[in-house]
Formats: structure tokens, C-alpha cells, sequence
């Protein structure tokens, strides 16, 4: 023992060597928690559960750091189907020794056995649902939910007594008595069970008494008495043969049985198996919800698809159509092609310059592309202007000023330097009677050729237009 | 003679797993003699000083 103040080992002294404090309290408080231990255990031995039970709590209150006795209460808890409280106990012992203590071997041992832990669980929650039952007066499930729970944990002495309780109370004593006499051989010393029992026994004793004397009664097979000197032996009537009654009362029996089971038991599968649908149905409820979800977003990639391949397809056709990228490489290919050819002449490179469009050249001709065009067009500008002149001179001497103002255009188109083109090309609009036109060609050469031999004849031509 | 809702009345629920921690935790406040006993060594001193 040591002391309370310093911790120094106690003598047989009644104060403290080390500090001196009066120990003597202290001293009586210990053994007195020792002997309700010393107690506890003798009770344990001859399996008075109850009784060490209630000396070992004692012993806590003396000393709650007794481990011994809280390993103990622990165990004895455990003996009789209370695992929690059991748990409750080694834990704290545990706590107040963690060195060489048995309790943190009886907490592994449980909580290593999963099916067990999970056992003991079910238990308990059912001898409270039982017990809540009972409360509500529903003494027949009670007693079915209590007798899942004897099943699940034999040895709950609590829940052996609920249901004896049970079976009193509907007479039942044989069963009562099955049950106290089970939970007995678990807990020798408690109370309630030694109670119930007596109780139980009376009631079957004085059923036993009033047998035995039906028993009698019945046996008594004949009546004599005597009518003068005659002696007269009337027969009683024996116990009735089994017969339709007892057939009757079977039925009667099998029907109350049918009621039970429908009445009490079947509502609570229906409600069971009702809740066991509804999750089902909940789990299924979210499963379609995901579905739904993935089906809108493959939708909506489906859509970004279909807008991607419009694009494409929009792409594909401005590189092939009539005005696409490849018809005009092609043109312009054509036209290198016919440049780079002996055989054909200024006007083919043209042709086919001529069929690529200035929107295109404008707006969407890459930089290589505008420079062999430029190219091709400054290549064959001179040959071309004098064949485009040539023909233009031809037409406009025929009188076919629409094909003489095209030609002389595309001539002085070529070359700008070619003044006779922008002269004959002036006179070609005046004869066909476009006089705006052949003005303002004419204003042309005069600003741009001021001292060719064309510009005075440009001067007259513009004074009778003004005139 | 037995009482069945006198009888009734003694039957407690017993301890669930999620009640365990709350359990443990009144335990381990729970006051004990020898801890009375130090208190009033203690207030024995405060007057003695």
C-alpha cells in the first residue's frame, strides 16, 4: 500500500514514514475495499453473480482504482450477457493500469471476434425493443423478440427473467419455470430469479393438488348402495373416450394459432419485408438518377459532335467547292503550268489567273499563294497586253465595241505603260455611246501620258464631249 | 405474489455499444471514498496554514 500524499510504501505505522501523514483512514478505507474484493470473489466462485456483483461495486466505491475488482465486475458482467458494461469496465481499468492487466486481453479477445461483437449488439437491442414492448403492453412480441435474444446469448440473465416475467403473468409456469431454472444456473444468487421461481413452483404445486384430487374423484368407478337386503353397484361413468371433441379442440387449437400468427406476426414481416422493398426501390430510384445523368451528358457530347462535324464538313467544302481553296490552287497550278509551256500562250496563263476570284485574292490567299500569282501576272504582263490589244484593235475595227472594250481593258490591264490601249479603249466607249466612260478613260491619259501623241487627240475627243 | 407491472418497473435497458463512451467517461468521474477522504485532508490542511 502506499500513500495517498507522497507515495512512499505504507508501514504497519499509522502515518506516512516519508511525509508523515496520518494514514490511518486511508488504511481502513483500503482493506475495507480489499475484503469486499476478497468477497466479490468468493461469490463469483459459487457463481452468486448478483451478490458479488452488487459487494464489488461496493468495493469501487471505496477504491475506484481497484483493478482487480473492476476486471472482475467486468467478467461478471460479461458471464451474464451484459457485454457492454463488460466492455464499459475492462476499458476503465485499462485506463487506470495499462501495464500487465488482464482487461486489455478480455477487450482484444471480444472485439477481435467480429460475429460475436455483432451478436452481442443484436442482442441488447432486442432485449430493449422487447423491453420497450412490454411498456406498450404487446406482451406476445415481446416475448418472441425475447426469446430470438435467449438464442443469440443464453446466458442474458435479464432477458430469461423478462420473459419468465411474461409467462407468469399469462400462467404459463412450466415455462416459466424453464426459463428461471436456466437463468439460475447462471446466476445462483439472484433475487428476482429465486422469486419468480417460488412463485412459478407454488402455482405448479397447487395446480399438482388439484390434479391429484380430480385424479381421485375420478377413480371412483362405481356408487354401491343398498336397497333392502339388496345391494345395488351403479356404475360411474367413466372419463370419455377421445373422440370428435377432441379433433374439435385441436381445431380450435390449429385456428387461434392461424389468428396469432396473422394478427401478430404477419404485420411485422409485411412491415419488414415493406421496408426491405422501399430501400430496394431507393437504391434503384438512384441508379436511374445516375443513368438519366450519363444519358444527358452523352447527349450533350453527342451535340458537340454533331457541331464539330458541321464545321469539318463546312471546312471540307470551302476546300473543295466551286470557289474552294483547292479549285483555285488548281487554277493557279494550271496557270503556272501554261506559263512554264512553250506551246501556249499569255492568254491561257490568263484564262485561268482569270478564274481565280478577287474576294479570294482579297481575303483568303496565303502569302505564297499571292506571290506566284503576282508572279504568273507580272510574267505574262507585256505579251499578253500586245495579244489582248491586238484583238482589241480587231473587234473595235468590226465595230464590236463590247469585245473592244474588254480586250483593250485587259491590255491596259497588263501593262499600264500602254497608252494606244487606254487611247483605243477611250474611243471604244464613245462609239458604242458610253460617253461617262470614254470621258473619264480619256481624263486618264491626259493626266497620266500628258505629252504622248494620244493626249491631244484625247483633248479633242473630250471637247466635243463637252461641247 | 408477483406484481407484473411492479415487476416491470425493476427491469432497466441495458447498455447499448454507442452509450459505452459516455459510460466510461461518468465512470472515470465517478468520486470515490478514498478521494473524499484526500479533499478533506486538503481543506484540513487550508485551515491548519
Amino acid at each position: 500500500m502506499e500513500c495517498f500524499n507522497c507515495g512512499c510504501v505504507l508501514t504497519e505505522l499509522d502515518y506516512c514514514t516519508n511525509c508523515g501523514t496520518d494514514v490511518r483512514q486511508y488504511k481502513k478505507i483500503i482493506y475495507t475495499s480489499n475484503r469486499l474484493y476478497n468477497e466479490g470473489l468468493e461469490r463469483a466462485e459459487v457463481r452468486d453473480l448478483s451478490g458479488a456483483v452488487r459487494v464489488l461495486r461496493d468495493c469501487l466505491r471505496f477504491n475506484k482504482n481497484h483493478v482487480d475488482a473492476r476486471n472482475l465486475l467486468g467478467l461478471i458482467y460479461y458471464e451474464t450477457g451484459e457485454a457492454v458494461e463488460a466492455l464499459s469496465e475492462w476499458v476503465v481499468s485499462a485506463n487506470i493500469k495499462a501495464d500487465k492487466n488482464i482487461a486489455k486481453e478480455y477487450i482484444g479477445i471480444v472485439q477481435s471476434n467480429q460475429g460475436r461483437l455483432d451478436t452481442i449488439k443484436t442482442s441488447i437491442r432486442k432485449y430493449n425493443k422487447a423491453l420497450d414492448l412490454c411498456k406498450q403492453d404487446s406482451p406476445d412480441l415481446a416475448v418472441i423478440q425475447l426469446k430470438k435474444v435467449i438464442r443469440l446469448n443464453p446466458n442474458y440473465v435479464q432477458a430469461r427473467q423478462l420473459l419468465a416475467l411474461l409467462y407468469i403473468q399469462k400462467e404459463e409456469w412450466e415455462w416459466a419455470r424453464k426459463e428461471l431454472e436456466h437463468a439460475l444456473k447462471t446466476d445462483k444468487g439472484n433475487l428476482t430469479t429465486l422469486r419468480y421461481l417460488k412463485a412459478a413452483e407454488d402455482a405448479l404445486g397447487e395446480s399438482a393438488d388439484k390434479k391429484k384430487n380430480q385424479k381421485k374423484k375420478e377413480t371412483k368407478t362405481a356408487i354401491y348402495r343398498t336397497d333392502g337386503n339388496e345391494t345395488i353397484i351403479q356404475p360411474v361413468r367413466g372419463p370419455e373416450m377421445p373422440g370428435v371433441g377432441v379433433f374439435i379442440q385441436i381445431g380450435i387449437g390449429i385456428l387461434i394459432g392461424v389468428c396469432v400468427a396473422y394478427f401478430m406476426i404477419l404485420p411485422a414481416r409485411i412491415s419488414e419485408v415493406r421496408e426491405e422493398l422501399n430501400g430496394k426501390a431507393q437504391d434503384y430510384a438512384t441508379q436511374i438518377d445516375e443513368k438519366n445523368a450519363d444519358i444527358t451528358a452523352l447527349n450533350s457530347r453527342i451535340s458537340e459532335l454533331e457541331g464539330d462535324i458541321q464545321t469539318q464538313k463546312e471546312t471540307i467544302n470551302s476546300y473543295s467547292g466551286a470557289n474552294g481553296s483547292i479549285e483555285v490552287n488548281n487554277n493557279l497550278i494550271a496557270a503556272a503550268y501554261a506559263y512554264l509551256d512553250e506551246s501556249q500562250d499569255s492568254l491561257n496563263v490568263d484564262s485561268y489567273l482569270g478564274m481565280i476570284s478577287q474576294d479570294y485574292i482579297d481575303n483568303s490567299a496565303s502569302p505564297e499563294f499571292l506571290n506566284l500569282y503576282n508572279y504568273l501576272k507580272n510574267g505574262i504582263g507585256t505579251s499578253a497586253s500586245e495579244s489582248f490589244y491586238d484583238d482589241g484593235i480587231e473587234a473595235y475595227n468590226t465595230m464590236d465595241y463590247d469585245t473592244a472594250i474588254d480586250k483593250l481593258g485587259k491590255a491596259f490591264q497588263y501593262d499600264p505603260e500602254n497608252d494606244d490601249a487606254l487611247y483605243y479603249l477611250g474611243l471604244a466607249y464613245l462609239d458604242s455611246g458610253d460617253v461617262t466612260n470614254a470621258a473619264a478613260k480619256f481624263n486618264l491619259l491626259l493626266d497620266t501620258f500628258p505629252d504622248s501623241a494620244e493626249a491631244e487627240k484625247a483633248k479633242k475627243h473630250l471637247n466635243e464631249i463637252n461641247e | 405474489m408477483i406484481v407484473f407491472e411492479e415487476e416491470l418497473k425493476k427491469f432497466h435497458k441495458s447498455l447499448e455499444i454507442d452509450d459505452a463512451e459516455k459510460d466510461i467517461y461518468e465512470k472515470n468521474d465517478e468520486k470515490d471514498v478514498v478521494e473524499v477522504l484526500l479533499d478533506v485532508a486538503k481543506n484540513d490542511e487550508g485551515i491548519v496554514e
